[in-house]
């Protein structure tokens, strides 16, 4: 037996002994107890596509017809808002299969006229869902948060202003891939002779604000072109690198183009605030701050604040807030000893309910233009 | 009832098929959940995570006899999620040997074992899950690639550099056992 194996099998025989073989009851009982007041939500799309089998071509169709429809109806309304300029010329490219967890159904194009202050929204794709990177408006903010898993500690959204002459450089930038002039989805294709691994969660998504107040939404997977189950696709190459140049504007654009000297943290005029309680399967003891302890500063409790937009266990709320409201329940939070969380850029506390064995978790998102929230 | 059964049954809204799946596979989410997260709480929170989502996106998965990677990847998600939502609450993580005391492994000496452990706890979090999955669940280093959602050559290069680690942890901790020793290990 060689050395390489003696470790080896030093390192199995040693995770073997740390691993416990039989889970606590507690663990398999609270999850189905959340399972048990918990339905599919799912969205129109992936009822469309994921929910009874279909071929692949029925899917692309199928998928075809919906942004179709979505197009025409967004055309339609920029219509009838009497929005000047080129229509859109949206002719959305389904490539290749659509999967089981291709669902870009919040990420429509906002053909409204709330699209014409929109320059770009860049949101990465998650497991659970798009998550905010940058947002570009016509009057030059650009509002930057950290992408999700960055190391460090938390990181508040920060803002600085483009002049005119940044926000046209930002365009051309765009422009010069080719790809942001028309709705489109990129899905992954897979190699011949290959069949891929199922994959979830959503891909990364550009929305663009056209002139004439539409706007096109473009999605695309991208697992690095050494990928062992998809053909090398060159948008999905050139749609992610302009994504990295999207986010690190300040290291290509001249100073010239910034209105202003350095990034503000940025000042949102609304805090979303969600609000989530689940059963807690450890020891009372370890519950963090308990919630009794905090001055909370709103009219509305912490068990009744906003409105329950999920039911059951957790139950979520979710309520919006003004600015100062916001810093006023951080303050309160900090205060009482909560702790906020690192794991995006909101800001999360968790608290305890002894009495009841149950843990809330309280998240202040900052509200920024056009990226949609929960509530 | 096959695991294949179960898996179209619970797809379908079958809540006791569904629970049925669930005990089938719970106890193997959690050993892995406890070893890549260090932590007895942060597993349960992560597998109960990993359940929930198990039921809440089963609808989306096409292929049943894909249903062990797909799991895989929701828990290594589910750990990682975990792990940072109280990387700050929790900078000292500890492993209790509540449930199983350290036993069955006569193969791994005492002293091996704790430089094993002091070895494991300094690894970063990516490099233990990729530990784990090689090591514990014996995953070949394309599924550990496809669990962890990297290229094939991250896989590789986090398993080599994390086994590495863990055998110099091992190697320096013989050293300084035969330096107490007299220089006879």
């Amino acid at each position: 037996m060689s050395r390489n194996d003696d470790f080896d099998n030093t390192l199995e025989a040693w995770l073997s002994s740390q691993a416990p073989s039989q889970a606590p009851d507690r663990v398999l009982d609270a999850a189905l107890d959340r399972v048990a007041t918990q339905s599919r939500k799912r969205s129109w799309l992936r009822r469309l596509i994921g929910g009874t089998p279909m071929t692949i071509l029925t899917r692309v169709a199928a998928v075809t017809a919906v942004v179709a429809v979505a197009v025409l109806v967004g055309f339609q309304l920029s219509h009838l808002m009497r929005n000047v300029g080129p229509a859109p010329s949206p002719s959305p490219s389904v490539s290749a299969q659509s999967t089981e967890s291709a669902s870009p159904s919040s990420f429509e194009p906002s053909a409204s006229p709330r699209a014409a202050a929109l320059v770009l929204r860049l949101e990465g794709g998650a497991e659970d869902g798009r998550f905010h990177l940058v947002t570009v408006l016509e009057d030059g903010r650009v509002i930057t948060t950290a992408a999700r898993g960055t190391a460090g500690a938390a990181t508040p959204p920060f803002e600085r202003r483009l002049t005119a002459a940044g926000v046209q450089l930002v365009r051309d930038e765009m422009n010069a891939t080719g790809l942001t002039d028309a709705s489109a989805t990129y899905y992954p294709v897979a190699k011949p002779g290959v069949e891929p691994p199922p994959y979830g969660g959503v891909g990364s998504a550009l929305e663009v604000g056209l002139p004439g107040g539409v706007a096109v939404s473009i999605t695309w997977f991208y697992w690095g072109d050494g990928n062992p189950y998809f053909e090398p696709q060159p948008e999905a190459l050139a749609l992610t690198n302009l994504a990295g140049r999207l986010q690190t504007l300040e290291e290509w654009l001249p100073a010239g183009a910034w209105a202003d000297a350095s990034p503000q943290a940025y000042a949102p005029a609304q805090y979303r605030i969600v609000i989530s309680t689940d059963p807690w399967g450890g020891s009372v003891n370890d519950l963090p701050v308990e919630s009794s302890t905090v001055a909370w500063p709103l009219d509305a409790g912490i068990d009744a604040f906003g409105a329950v937009i999920s039911a059951g266990s957790p139950e979520i709320r979710c309520g919006l807030a003004t600015a100062t409201e916001g810093a006023a329940v951080i303050d309160a939070l900090e205060t009482a000893g909560a702790t906020p969380s690192d794991t995006q850029s909101y800001l999360s506390f968790q608290l305890g309910l002894r009495a009841v064995s149950r843990r809330i978790t309280i998240t202040l998102e900052p509200v920024i233009p056009f990226f949609p929230g929960r509530c | 009832m096959v695991q294949r059964e179960l898996v179209e049954l619970a797809r379908s809204g079958d809540r006791e098929a569904f629970s049925a799946l669930a005990a089938s596979v719970i106890d193997r989410l959690y050993a892995t959940a406890v070893l890549i997260l260090r932590d007895h709480s942060l597993a349960d929170d992560a597998t109960q995570e990993t359940i929930v989502r198990v039921w809440r996106d089963l609808p989306s998965l096409r292929d049943p006899d894909r249903f062990e990677a797909w799991l895989r990847r929701l828990l290594v998600n589910a750990c990682r999620d975990e792990g940072r939502r109280h990387r700050r609450r929790r900078p000292e993580m500890t492993l209790l040997p509540i449930h199983e005391p350290s036993v069955g492994d006569s193969s791994v000496t005492l002293a091996d074992r704790d430089a094993l452990e002091r070895g494991f706890r300094r690894l970063t979090h990516d490099h233990r899950t990729a530990v784990v999955l090689h090591h514990y669940l014996g995953l070949s280093l394309p599924e550990v690639a496809d669990a962890t959602g990297v290229p094939l050559g991250t896989a590789k290069s986090r398993v080599h550099h994390a086994t590495l680690a863990l055998r110099a942890a091992l190697e320096a901790d013989a050293r300084g056992a035969g330096m107490t020793r007299g220089g006879t290990a």
